[in-house]
């Protein structure tokens, strides 16, 4: 996954749907209980992981 | 930036106050009954809770849903007194004393008001209630740069090989995008918390004070109704609700006139939400019971959303975790913006003596 030149980057639609996530999760926890609050800490895991791999991952430019 | 930090910092350990506070040894110890004790009568748990603090008097009962075998006594010197001086902490099964405590007492309670508002009351409060605001402004500004320095890079990019101020500005945007919307919803919920005081009294002067109206020329009972007699009238007034704090007459959730039972939903959400049903403490019959104002509702649901203390241990967790990246984010942007700041320098004094230079020459 390298950057090319005016190609979209996904700069925008990766944040926005971990945005979505975390508000769903936030709010999901806060009107369900039990099994929902175990649902909503591990969707925030899953994402706040997803986001410390890309940035620990080596680029094919070496980046 | 240094008040975010300290926020960011002193809010850290807060997520975990209740493990904290356990393990210090600042919780009450509950001793093991056979499942099934019943409770002892209201009455009971009042009159040890004044007996346990002579000259002290009782201002409200706390009734806390995770811990249903204790109940919180409130007292101080005057009726009116806010906070009080003295919390008490009874079983309801037997009314024996298990905890004494000054309020915001040991290392967490220092932290707590240190997070709140500085030691300085009020206005500390306010301040740091700004910084709210403008932590939800600085948010606003980083994702409109955010943009053009990430035009020609795939999300996620860390520049590794680049320069130490290169690789901390591509962490601080991956970490700084990734995390916006929870610390926007800690940061406007915080600020909201922050007007907690004000809102309080402007729903004592409006609502509380629409509600007691008629009472307001009518001199205290002598004699009080029992308090066990105002909850029962407040439980089958309420249907499914539960009781969650008793004020007493004369303190400033509700009137000389009147116990406050503010009852609390069955449902995760409605138990968060409160609703006071006055008893006239004279004869016991109710004689209002509304849903508090939106403003007080919002204030209720943002506190669970600020302390991330509503989802159980693994929601804590991860809370500490997206705090830590917030640390993160304050840090390396505090970085980027003195590297710069030392990289301009120069260029600007060179610039200048360069142009002083120029006419001589």
């Amino acid at each position: 996954m390298t950057a090319t030149r005016g190609a979209p980057h996904r700069i925008w639609p990766i944040p926005a749907m971990i945005a979505a996530g975390t508000l769903i999760s936030l709010v999901g926890a806060l009107v369900a209980d039990g099994i929902w609050d175990r649902l909503a800490a591990l969707l925030l895991l899953v994402m706040s992981l997803y986001v410390l791999a890309a940035g620990l991952r080596l680029r094919e430019n070496g980046r | 930036m240094a008040f975010l930090l300290l926020l960011c910092l002193t809010g850290l350990p807060l997520i975990f106050h209740h493990e904290l506070n356990h393990a210090l040894g600042y919780e009450a110890a509950v001793p093991d009954l056979a499942p099934g004790t019943p409770f002892v009568p209201l009455d009971r748990i009042a009159a040890a809770a004044i007996a346990h603090k002579p000259g002290e008097i009782l201002q409200f009962l706390y009734f806390d849903p995770d811990e249903t075998n204790t109940v919180l006594a409130g007292l101080s010197k005057t009726l009116k007194t806010a906070p009080s001086d003295s919390f008490v902490v009874l079983d309801r099964r037997t009314a024996q004393v298990l905890a004494d405590d000054k309020p915001g007492a040991g290392p967490i309670g220092f932290l707590l008001q240190l997070h709140t508002d500085m030691f300085l009351g009020l206005p500390g409060k306010l301040f740091l209630g700004a910084m709210g605001l403008v932590f939800a402004a600085a948010i606003i500004s980083g994702i409109v740069l955010y943009g053009p320095f990430m035009k020609k890079l795939d999300f996620g990019t860390v520049r590794r090989k680049r320069s130490s101020r290169i690789k901390w500005l591509d962490w601080h945007n991956l970490i700084g995008i990734s995390t916006l919307a929870w610390a926007l919803v800690v940061g406007t919920t915080g600020t909201v918390n922050t007007w907690a005081d004000l809102m309080l009294k402007m729903w004592q002067g409006g609502q509380l004070a629409e509600m007691t109206a008629p009472y307001r020329d009518v001199p205290r009972p002598l004699t009080l109704v029992s308090l066990d007699a105002a909850m029962s009238t407040a439980r089958t007034a309420a249907g499914t609700m539960t009781p969650r704090l008793v004020a007493f007459p004369g303190t400033g959730f509700s009137s000389n006139n009147h116990y406050a039972v503010f009852m609390a939903g069955s449902t995760p959400l409605t138990a968060r939400l409160l609703m006071p049903a006055l008893i006239d403490a004279g004869t016991g019959q109710l004689t209002d019971m509304r849903a508090m104002p939106w403003y007080i509702q919002a204030l209720f649901l943002s506190q669970p959303l600020h302390f991330g203390d509503y989802g159980g241990l693994p929601l804590k967790i991860i809370w500490a975790v997206l705090d830590v990246a917030t640390i993160v984010v304050l840090a390396s942007g505090l970085y980027l913006w003195l590297v710069r700041r030392r990289s301009a320098l120069p260029r600007l004094t060179a610039s200048r003596t360069l142009t002083t230079a120029e006419p001589g020459e």
